[in-house]
């Protein structure tokens, strides 16, 4: 069944640039966002709308009338608190609280690896293993996955969490395999 | 895996991990099958190559024994980017 409006948050990130495309295809109007002026040329069924994650107001704007969002925005690194606080803390919060209001169907976040990033490699782990971030980035990406499952447990809120391990072109050892050593 | 996630008709709230069909992945996807999601791509086809200019790996720093590579063992609030030399591929339109 094809959406009527999918949201897609971190329009202008690097994954988010090969995500446009191929989401403005399974809806009829793809709502991308992020914070900066443009994003260059949209694609058929794309519209821009500039927002801040760390703003309700802003996300209760973009999210009205959507059926889904896919929210990929957020400092992408590991940083100080202070400076990783607004995107991907209050931005979490910020998206599941519009869709809620708003009765989206569902959440579907870019979590990370980095959640449960200090469990050894050569421990085969399932998606149920405990939470173990090693920085205070993966520690965010732990209360979102949190704040999904609040939302879904209190208020019936469906959300799906990508913990994405890499993504990109492999130019390093870390993105090959866990047994290399 | 992202048109997996919005297609599936059933979800709730769950969890799945995002990499490809690698031959030394090391998370299980198992209970995330009623996703759907089945990636094909392997990363092993780069590993000689990768391998080859690699100096060395010293297991014992946890920034080559943790899932969370490189942020595994950088210092709370530096960048952990900064050291894994990704390619700013971002797709201009």
């Amino acid at each position: 069944m094809k959406l009527k409006k999918l949201v897609l948050t971190g329009a202008a990130g690097r994954l988010g640039s090969y995500l446009r495309e191929p989401l403005s295809k399974m809806c009829d109007a793809l709502v991308s966002t992020d914070i900066v002026d443009d994003i260059g040329t949209p694609y058929d069924g794309e519209t821009y709308v500039k927002g801040d994650l760390a703003s309700l107001e802003d996300m209760m704007r973009v999210l009205e009338g959507a059926d889904m969002v896919v929210h990929m925005g957020a400092y992408a690194d590991e940083g100080p608190f202070e400076k990783l606080l607004g995107p991907n803390f209050l931005g979490a919060y910020n998206i599941w609280e519009a869709a809620y209001q708003h009765g989206l169907k569902r959440v579907v976040y870019g979590s990370s690896i980095h959640a449960i990033g200090m469990h050894p490699k050569n421990e085969f782990i399932d998606i149920g293993v405990r939470h173990r971030p090693g920085t205070c980035y993966g520690l965010i990406k732990c209360f979102a996955e949190d704040l999904g499952a609040m939302y879904w447990d209190k208020r019936g809120l469906k959300s799906v969490h990508m913990r994405i391990l890499s993504c990109a072109q492999v130019t390093n050892a870390h993105a090959l395999s866990p047994t290399m050593t | 895996m992202w048109q997996r996630s919005i297609e599936t008709p059933v979800t709730g709230f769950s969890v799945v991990y995002g990499l490809s069909n690698n031959d030394c992945a090391p998370v299980d996807n198992a209970e995330a099958s009623f996703l759907g999601y089945r990636p094909t791509d392997n990363a092993e086809q780069f590993a000689e190559a990768i391998v080859a200019e690699t100096a060395p790996i010293d297991s014992q720093d946890p920034g080559n024994m943790c899932h969370g590579g490189p942020f595994a063992s950088v210092e709370l609030g530096n960048s952990g980017v900064a050291t894994m030399n990704i390619i700013d591929d971002t797709k201009k339109t």
